[in-house]
């Protein structure tokens, strides 16, 4: 009989809309707004008054994307919440589940009245756009069409998800807490666990590192919200399927919560949470979620995160024992919930065995290792020198090197030359083609010239060898690890960081932040170092640094010292040295003596000892910015013209400090400071 | 005829109904009373179809109410806590109502306005409790329901507005054959209204009865004995209480019997008198730890 009834009462629709008008008509004038602001607004979009074009036109209605993602989620639980007050309170659910309507029809009419509340606005908006677009014959109809399914997919997903969290719970305030959290658990999630790994798994390397780059993927479709808002970028490579999938599942939401509503126990209005099953799934989340996030922040902001295992451990157990009976207090609306203390205890147990296991590291994730044979390449730093992610899987994606004064020809040739001929009537720029899934070759090509990326087999064997000498040493490299809280003058830290590739494609990526005497080091200490010193200055790095200044003095337009360091600071205090307190001006290099520079410079790097190379980037003294063209490539190769590089300046760079000496560009007490440096190492 | 046959609800750990069983006739006003929290308002809003039960049903001329729109349309229900849509005025109330009922009738709204004088177009939240009481009996009665379930409907209300309410509530009954089923705690009132009876203690209806039937069922008993007070066994006391040589006694019982019974005490007097509902209801509860006595702080 029930099943007969109308799904649809047209009076609690008009009655909704009636009691509500507000809502929808802000949310009305807030996009009108946005929509003004656009289009005419000529402060904000001075460019307006050149000619529209349809692309520039979707540009401007796409560059929305953020703003208006954020409305939709606001306007999306404000409008469930309206339609669905009544649920909150137990004298509304009485009376308006006395109305002469099945629990079907009351549904549907609340959830169809609020879904018009979000979607109406989006139409006006639609309609005004198209307006713009015709008045300014810069319609690109088919486009706009997919902006509306797009946010029309987004609202419908947004409400829903809203609708549902209001089945879940008979309390308005935390209806608007559980929609919240929905929209960014798996991003909250991946974040207090990242950081939960960072605190007790030792080498954790992060879950958002590039190589787990579908985490960050799968991170930003699962959260709407941000997956939106990025549209603004990417929107001419839409994947629609994303968008399909919001769609379906915003409706699988509205079947779920129309079964929640149907078996929905009126009498639950106030409480926390409207189904008992749950009670405990929200009692231990809220446990858990306090525990690592609250644990995070006392961690951080009140105690040193590096303070060891039982102060870490007895944070995280508070926090999550503060969640757990905030959480019991909730559900019973009494203080009185110091009895419940088992399920405490339950989870203090098995947290306490998470925290254990990832400190002792059971599941021996700092000590994987790959197969030297089965290394494709590797990037190595000690110190983060090195950006290599990317360049790693340039045959995968997008990938940059405009910064690489040793750009092989080839590269220059494919990446520098214009697609076409003419220029882009839009920007009036040349389009390029996009530094992006390189060939084999050319992938191949660009380690070959990349520093910290080693694909020779000598540099492999030694950077395994180090890798396996740090495996052999763990416990006694992670010991000095955590029980050295501070940077202190004995005690210098390295971030040691292999980054595989495998010769099956898979990224493999071992980090190990250590800290090495400075004075009077252990033996594995001294033999770790001497490794990482030898791969630092391995003949295959040397030469990329030799070939980055593999260029005639003609090809020079410019050499300049920049943020050289003051005289003062270094007389004052050594260690100033590496404060900002520079020369206010760049010093430039006169033509005559740039090939004797360049010299200089490339015997330096022939010179230094492996250690010198090892140490260099704490021994600042100068940047120096060498602006050279390529000859040899096409007039309209990007390329050709003159680029500046920047080479960092030590105290190592004896021949090129003292070159700069001779010549009058650095005072004798930074030549002193630099001499003198060598020689303490010495 | 609303029959409750085995009606249970718990929320939590608290048993609010247990094994609820009532019939209310066609035509007829129930009253049904009991102690705070005995489980009256959870069984009212469980006739209206607004609870789901654990167990049991609830039925209207065999029909079951619960998700049951065309039987609801039927039903009136004026809660205890009345709520209207909080910015809304008696004529958008008015309206909302008209567009859900489809009984809704205007003619008889028409003569309830003068009767309920109340200002359409002030919000309804700005009302007295016993103005709302007043809409709400207006919006009820326009929609000619064949079931009218009032939870404490009087409170708030002024005598004269009482009588009112009644006069109004009884031309229905006996014009259209509207059930009434209604909680109260006034018994005086209910004593005066009510066909039958039913008396609610701990989620359990204890006693159903015909208004009649209860009340020629128990009495007071006044017996005076020069001597010792005699075994009064072969009598069912509910209740003794002895003032020099007169003995107070209620009894369960018919009247004649209970007579004839006393009679053999060799009694100096016998004088039997009957209960108010009021007296009934404290004990029938009295031996549910409900007793009343005397109470001093």
């Amino acid at each position: 009989m029930a099943s007969a009834a109308p799904i649809f009462s047209r009076a609690l629709f008009r009655k909704n809309l009636q009691r509500f008008w507000p809502i929808f008509t802000s949310y009305i004038f807030i996009v009108l707004l946005i929509g003004f602001n656009l289009t005419y607004n000529r402060r904000l979009a001075p460019e307006l008054f050149t000619p529209l074009t349809p692309q520039l036109f979707m540009d401007r209605v796409y560059s929305l994307s953020g703003i208006l993602a954020l409305v939709v989620a606001l306007f999306s639980i404000v409008a469930a919440t309206a339609v669905f007050s009544y649920l909150f309170n137990n004298s509304a659910a009485g009376m308006m589940n006395s109305l002469p309507y099945t629990r079907r029809t009351m549904y549907f009419s609340n959830y169809l009245s609020g879904l018009f509340m979000v979607i109406l606005p989006l139409l006006v908006f639609f309609l005004i756009l198209t307006g713009i677009g015709i008045v300014h014959n810069c319609l690109d109809f088919t486009a706009l069409l997919g902006w509306l399914f797009i946010f029309v997919s987004l609202s419908l997903l947004l409400f829903s998800l809203a609708v549902f969290m209001a089945m879940l719970t008979g309390n308005m305030i935390a209806h608007i807490a559980f929609y919240g959290i929905a929209n960014i658990i798996i991003f909250g999630l991946l974040m207090v666990i990242d950081a939960f790994l960072s605190q007790y798994l030792y080498g954790f390397t992060s879950l958002f590192t590039h190589s787990n780059s579908y985490i960050n993927a799968l991170m930003n479709k699962l959260t709407p919200v941000i997956y939106t808002s990025e549209l603004s970028g990417t929107y001419t490579q839409l994947n629609w399927w994303v968008w399909i999938a919001y769609l379906l599942f915003g409706m699988v939401l509205i079947g779920a919560a129309l079964q929640m509503y149907n078996r929905r126990k009126m009498e639950k209005s106030g409480d926390i949470i409207t189904i008992s099953g749950l009670e405990p799934i929200f009692k231990y989340g809220v446990t858990i979620c306090t525990s690592l996030t609250l644990g995070e922040i006392i961690l951080h902001g009140f105690i040193n995160p590096s303070s060891g295992l039982l102060v870490s451990w007895l944070v995280f157990i508070l926090a999550g024992m503060l969640g757990y009976y905030v959480a019991e207090a909730l559900l019973r609306k009494s203080f009185k919930v110091l009895d419940s203390y088992k399920g405490f205890v339950v989870y203090a147990l098995i947290m306490s065995l998470v925290i254990l296991s990832a400190w002792y590291d059971w599941y021996g994730y700092a000590t994987r290792i790959p197969d030297v044979n089965q290394v494709e390449v590797v990037a190595f730093s000690s110190n983060y020198a090195y950006y290599h992610e990317n360049i790693l899987q340039a045959d995968h994606g997008p990938v940059y090197f405009d910064n690489l004064p040793n750009l092989p020809e080839s590269l220059a040739l494919t990446y520098g030359t214009p697609i076409s001929p003419e220029k882009d009537p839009q920007t009036n720029e040349y389009l390029y083609p996009a530094m992006a899934n390189l060939t084999p070759e050319e992938t191949r090509l660009l380690w070959s010239a990349s520093r910290g990326v080693f694909s020779q087999a000598n540099s492999k064997d030694q950077i395994v060898a180090l890798h396996q000498y740090i495996i052999d040493n763990i416990d006694v490299v992670r010991e000095k690890y955590r029980t050295t809280m501070f940077i202190d003058d004995n005690n210098r830290q390295y971030n040691i960081t292999f980054d595989y590739r495998l010769k099956n494609g898979k990224i493999m990526t071992c980090r190990f932040p250590v800290y090495l005497a400075t004075n009077a080091p252990e033996a594995w200490e001294t033999q770790m170092l001497e490794q990482m010193a030898s791969i630092a200055g391995c003949d295959e790095e040397r030469q990329k640094m030799i070939a980055a200044l593999d260029m005639s003095a003609n090809q020079v337009n410019r050499i300049v010292l920049d943020s050289l360091v003051s005289n003062e600071a270094l007389l004052e205090n050594e260690s100033d040295a590496i404060t900002p307190r520079r020369y206010n001006e760049a010093i430039e290099i006169h033509s005559q003596d740039r090939e004797e520079l360049l010299t200089a410079l490339t015997w330096d790097f022939r010179d230094m000892t492996n250690e010198q190379i090892l140490n260099s980037p704490g021994k600042f003294i100068a940047s120096m910015e060498i602006s050279f063209e390529r000859p040899q490539l096409p007039v309209n190769n990007k390329y050709r013209d003159a680029k500046g590089y920047w080479y960092d300046i030590g105290v190592y760079h004896t021949h090129t400090i003292k070159f700069l000496r001779d010549k009058g560009y650095i005072d004798e007490d930074i030549y002193q400071y630099a001499l003198r440096n060598v020689a303490e190492k010495r | 005829m609303i029959k409750v046959r085995g009606l249970s609800k718990s929320f939590g750990d608290f048993q609010a109904l247990r094994d609820v069983n009532i019939t209310v006739p066609k035509s007829s006003v129930y009253g049904i009373v009991g102690p705070n929290g005995s489980g009256k308002t959870t069984l009212i809003k469980h006739i209206v179809g607004i609870l789901i039960p654990d167990r049991g049903s609830v039925t209207i001329g065999d029909i079951p109410v619960y998700d049951n729109p065309i039987l609801k349309e039927s039903i009136a229900y004026i809660p205890d806590d009345i709520y209207f849509f909080p910015q809304a005025d008696l004529t958008e109330m008015i309206n909302f109502y008209r567009q859900v009922y489809p009984s809704f009738n205007d003619e008889r709204l028409q003569k309830l306005i003068p009767i309920f004088p109340l200002d359409h177009h002030s919000p309804l939240r700005r009302f007295s409790r016993g103005m709302k009481k007043h809409a709400a009996f207006m919006l009820a009665l326009c929609i000619m329901p064949k079931v009218l379930v009032l939870d404490e409907p009087m409170d708030g209300l002024d005598p004269v507005a009482r009588r009112k309410v009644w006069s109004l509530i009884f031309q229905d009954v006996s014009e259209r054959h509207t059930t009434v089923f209604i909680s109260s705690h006034n018994l005086r009132e209910l004593e005066d209204v009510c066909d039958c009876v039913g008396i609610m203690h701990k989620g359990e209806v204890v006693l159903e009865r015909n208004l009649d039937e209860l009340q020629n069922n128990i009495f007071k008993l006044q017996l005076a004995f020069r001597q010792e007070v005699p075994d009064l066994s072969n009598l069912t006391v509910l209740s003794q209480n002895q003032v020099g040589s007169v003995v107070h006694l209620v009894v369960r019982g018919e009247k004649e019997q209970i007579i004839s019974q006393a009679a053999q005490l060799d009694s100096m007097m016998i004088d039997v008198l009957p209960l108010s509902l009021e007296e009934i209801f404290i004990h029938e509860l009295g031996g549910m730890d409900y007793g009343i006595s005397s109470t001093n702080i």
